[in-house]
């Protein structure tokens, strides 16, 4: 194919035709590429597109072979075998599809009018394993970077025509594709309407994530406790679908958003569905002693060492008098100082390369650790605290909860050595009274209150299948029942196989 | 007037409402002050005093019912718009003095069992400040309050009657009704001091969804209130001796030294930290209505009441003196001569009221 590079006849004298404006405005940069089909000047077809964004093989395979002939554009457009193909004379929308992978095709140089052929190059890494929420048993497929990647994921897995997808333009820079997933007929047409209203009145120059649409559309901003979930798990998105919620799909992030949610989701992992009732209770309630554990255990033992070590039988007293005896720092300085040398441990351990970062976790975790306690500074059963609070931390299948658990204990730590056990209940009073307060899409955050029947099913417990048989009430669900016995028992009647 | 249906909670938390506003810091001492005259019989006069209040609950719903709004609405009903707001005022005032002396009496626990040093105002501000937030949440967020402070301590406060019951003598409680009629009726007015507080249903009736539904509720916290106490008077009857009882300040507490775990003794600790989730959501409660009933008398915004009221907690906080038993002794009064003699009135003019209204039209 002969290409000639139109620029050689820019900016001489002779050359008096106008070009368009949005020709104008785009080929003020190197890669834009503006060029004519042939050496003669009266030879149809002028094409320009952006070099770094297209494919060049869809664009000589495909567009091309089809520019020999002298066609009008029209016909141009039901020849060409590539599906989204627009005839445009909107500035706009020219300038628009050019920047997201669209070549333009001319008839003359200074036409507006022009085909816009969708040749856009979309690679993405291939879909694959969670990296953040990892799961011994269930599905291993996570969303990536590309939207129509993950609408297709979820279309798969709920492959009914009321799975509604809303599609807007965030971003007065970014112009980045966000999508709102939710199933008609399920889903509270308030709180659609709330999160699909709440999006369109974002003004911000640029969306890089999913997890800024959520942080600018929840309730309170000024909470520690994330109102939505961020998850990269389709089975959890598809799942949560199903129940009513709402989902935030953002082009270029590999985490979608589901709103409206509750404090206890955040202790709910989707392999809980994968084992018998009973262990997967177990697990659940161990995630929340967990999160008692990693927040209260540090403060407690500032709040006891300090005031009221009368709370400790003398025999256990011992020991934990022995330990802190060569400790020249109070019990406030000492948890202080090794919480935060625990929390920078894990910050380094994150921002690190993978590579040195598991051998810096060994040198932070063990080698540090040891080395504290033999010199003197803290005392082992803070180290034995500590560790097992930050480990317990990491118990929530949520991420950003997680980090929330890593935040609160500092604040509480402060309180108890103010106030001692007060200082701890005072704590956990305020932390309560906030959890009450905060909402999700309007609806109440603490799922502990008010109760609601379907709680016991499957958010504070998870029965047996064939005991889940409502949607969740909080959510305002426009279907009521999951299952379609709803009275019957499922499976055989337990009547001893007579 | 009732008020919007967005801000209004279900029926059964009436029952969480109640308990709230009955339990406060008068459980860990009442056992001293009934027991000073009725001896071992006191218990007697907390079941009595019970069935008191389940009647005055019957009074409130058929008042409350009536005017359909609270107890303003009642007010300007009867008495028309000035004095019916005048009088409403002496209600709040009660509201407040109540939460004071709750209040009050916790630092002084506080202070008495935990830190002897703190300065009045340092607790009386923390307190306040988280009832504070409590109630800026609106009256949802002073419910949920109610609620969790029912479900957490829950635990410990009946694990904590399990503990004494291996050394108690049951045989103190023998022989039954040996005292005095005179003697009862003094415990039974000192009981209906300690399980006062259903008086706050008078301000948030109209928040009640179907209120008419909730009056089984009420009645059922006040069954499980009375029972605590009840409970809660045998339990250290049984424990301590006659002489013992008048000399232990908070019985309760010192109930709780009596549990011993392999890795926790000294319980009194817990369990008056814990005490404070108790406390604040009693506060907050009548703080709530207490400002809202200010609120609407004044015709001013609910967060400068509130405030207003907080600021005049800790400064009297800061000061107490002598104030505290002359506070204890107001309020008690003030709560029968109010609750068990003027609303009952209250309803009757009520009543005729509507009734001539009617045989007019």
């Amino acid at each position: 194919m002969n290409l000639k590079n139109s620029d050689k006849g820019k900016g001489e004298g002779s050359n008096r035709r106008t070009d368009p404006i949005w020709l104008e405005r785009l080929s003020q940069s190197n890669d834009f590429v503006h060029e004519h089909t042939s050496f003669r000047e009266d030879e149809p077809f002028w094409i320009s597109y952006y070099r770094t964004l297209i494919s060049s093989d869809i664009l000589h395979k495909d567009v091309l072979p089809y520019l020999q002939e002298q066609i009008p554009l029209a016909e141009l457009k039901s020849r060409i075998p590539v599906q989204e193909i627009i005839l445009s004379k909107d500035t706009n929308e020219i300038i628009q599809n050019i920047l997201n992978g669209h070549m333009a095709i001319q008839k003359h140089q200074s036409d507006v009018e022009c085909l816009l052929i969708n040749i856009a190059n979309s690679k993405f890494r291939d879909v694959g394993v969670p990296n953040m929420e990892s799961s011994a048993l269930g599905p291993q497929v996570g969303f990536i970077e590309e939207l129509d990647t993950n609408i297709n994921l979820v279309r798969k897995r709920l492959p009914v025509p009321e799975l509604h997808v809303k599609e807007m333009k965030v971003g007065e820079l970014s112009k980045t594709k966000v999508a709102v997933l939710y199933m008609d007929g399920i889903a509270d047409p308030e709180n659609i309407n709330t999160v699909i209203q709440r999006i369109e009145d974002i003004q911000y120059d640029h969306i890089q994530d999913s997890s800024y649409i959520a942080s600018m559309i929840e309730d309170n901003s000024n909470s520690l406790f994330p109102q939505s979930i961020s998850t990269e798990r389709v089975d959890r998105v598809a799942a949560g679908l199903t129940e009513g919620k709402i989902i935030i799909v953002a082009d270029g992030s590999p985490n979608l958003v589901i709103l409206p949610v509750t404090l206890m989701e955040s202790f709910i992992a989707m392999e809980d569905y994968s084992y018998s009732w009973i262990i997967s209770n177990f697990f659940r309630l161990l995630r929340l002693a967990a999160m008692f554990i990693s927040t209260m255990i540090s403060p407690l033992y500032v709040a006891i060492m300090t005031y009221h070590y009368e709370l400790i039988p003398a025999r256990l007293l011992e020991t934990l008098v022995g330990s802190r005896a060569a400790v020249p720092f109070p019990p406030f300085l000492e948890a202080l100082f090794l919480e935060l040398m625990i929390e920078m441990v894990k910050e380094a351990g994150i921002r690190l390369p993978l590579k040195i970062g598991q051998s810096l976790g060994v040198v932070g975790g063990i080698v540090i650790g040891q080395a504290v306690v033999e010199a003197g500074l803290t005392s082992n059963v803070l180290l034995i605290l500590v560790g097992l609070g930050s480990l317990a931390s990491y118990t929530s299948p949520v991420y950003k909860f997680s980090n929330t658990i890593r935040f609160i204990k500092f604040p509480v730590i402060f309180l108890a050595q103010w106030f001692g056990l007060l200082g701890v209940f005072l704590a956990f009073q305020l932390t309560l009274i906030h959890l009450l307060r905060l909402t999700s899409l309007g609806r109440p955050y603490l799922s502990q209150y008010p109760i609601r029947n379907t709680s016991f099913q499957d958010l504070w417990l998870r029965l047996p299948f064939s005991m889940q048989k409502e949607n969740p009430t909080t959510l305002r669900p426009q279907k009521k029942w999951k299952s379609t016995g709803k009275g019957k028992k499922m499976g055989p009647a337990n009547d001893f196989y007579e | 007037m009732q008020a919007n249906i967005r801000h209004q909670v279900s029926p059964y938390l009436v029952f969480f409402l109640i308990y709230n506003s009955q339990v406060g810091v008068g459980i860990l001492s009442f056992q001293r002050t009934i027991a000073q005259k009725a001896g071992y019989d006191a218990w007697i006069g907390v079941l009595a005093a019970g069935c008191l209040v389940q009647a005055f609950i019957w009074v409130l719903y058929k008042l409350l019912g009536k005017a359909n709004g609270d107890i303003i609405d009642v007010h300007t009903t009867i008495f028309g718009n000035g004095l019916g707001k005048f009088l409403s005022l002496f209600i709040m005032i009660y509201y407040w003095l109540a939460s004071l002396s709750v209040l009050i009496g916790f630092i002084e626990i506080i202070q008495v069992w935990m830190f002897p040093t703190m300065p009045s105002w340092i607790l009386s501000m923390i307190i306040l400040l988280s009832v504070y937030y409590c109630v800026s949440g609106g009256f949802r967020a002073v419910v949920g309050m109610s609620f969790l402070s029912f479900i957490f301590p829950q635990i410990l406060l009946i694990a904590l009657f399990i503990f004494p019951l291996k050394i108690a003598h049951f045989s103190n409680l023998l022989p039954i009704m040996n005292h005095s009629f005179m003697d009862l009726i003094d415990s039974i007015k000192s009981s209906l001091y300690t399980i006062a507080g259903t008086e706050a249903l008078l301000m948030y009736y109209p928040f009640i969804r179907d209120a008419k539904a909730s009056k089984k509720f009420a009645h059922l916290g006040v069954l499980f209130t009375t029972l605590l106490y009840t409970i809660s008077a045998i339990v250290s009857f049984t424990f301590f001796s006659e002489k013992q009882l008048k000399t232990t300040i908070w019985p309760e507490l010192s109930l709780t030294k009596t549990i011993t775990l392999s890795f926790l003794e000294r319980f009194e600790y817990l369990y008056i930290s814990m005490y404070l989730i108790i406390i604040s959501s009693l506060i907050a409660l009548f703080l709530w209505c207490s400002s809202r009933g200010l609120k609407i008398i004044f015709n001013r915004k609910q967060k400068h009441t509130l405030i207003l009221l907080c600021l005049l907690s800790v400064i009297i906080c800061h000061f107490d003196g002598s104030f505290k038993e002359m506070l204890n002794k107001y309020i008690i009064q003030m709560n029968l001569w109010v609750f068990y003699c003027y609303i009952p009135l209250l309803l009757l003019v009520l009543t005729f009221l509507k009734r001539s209204k009617q045989n007019d039209e």
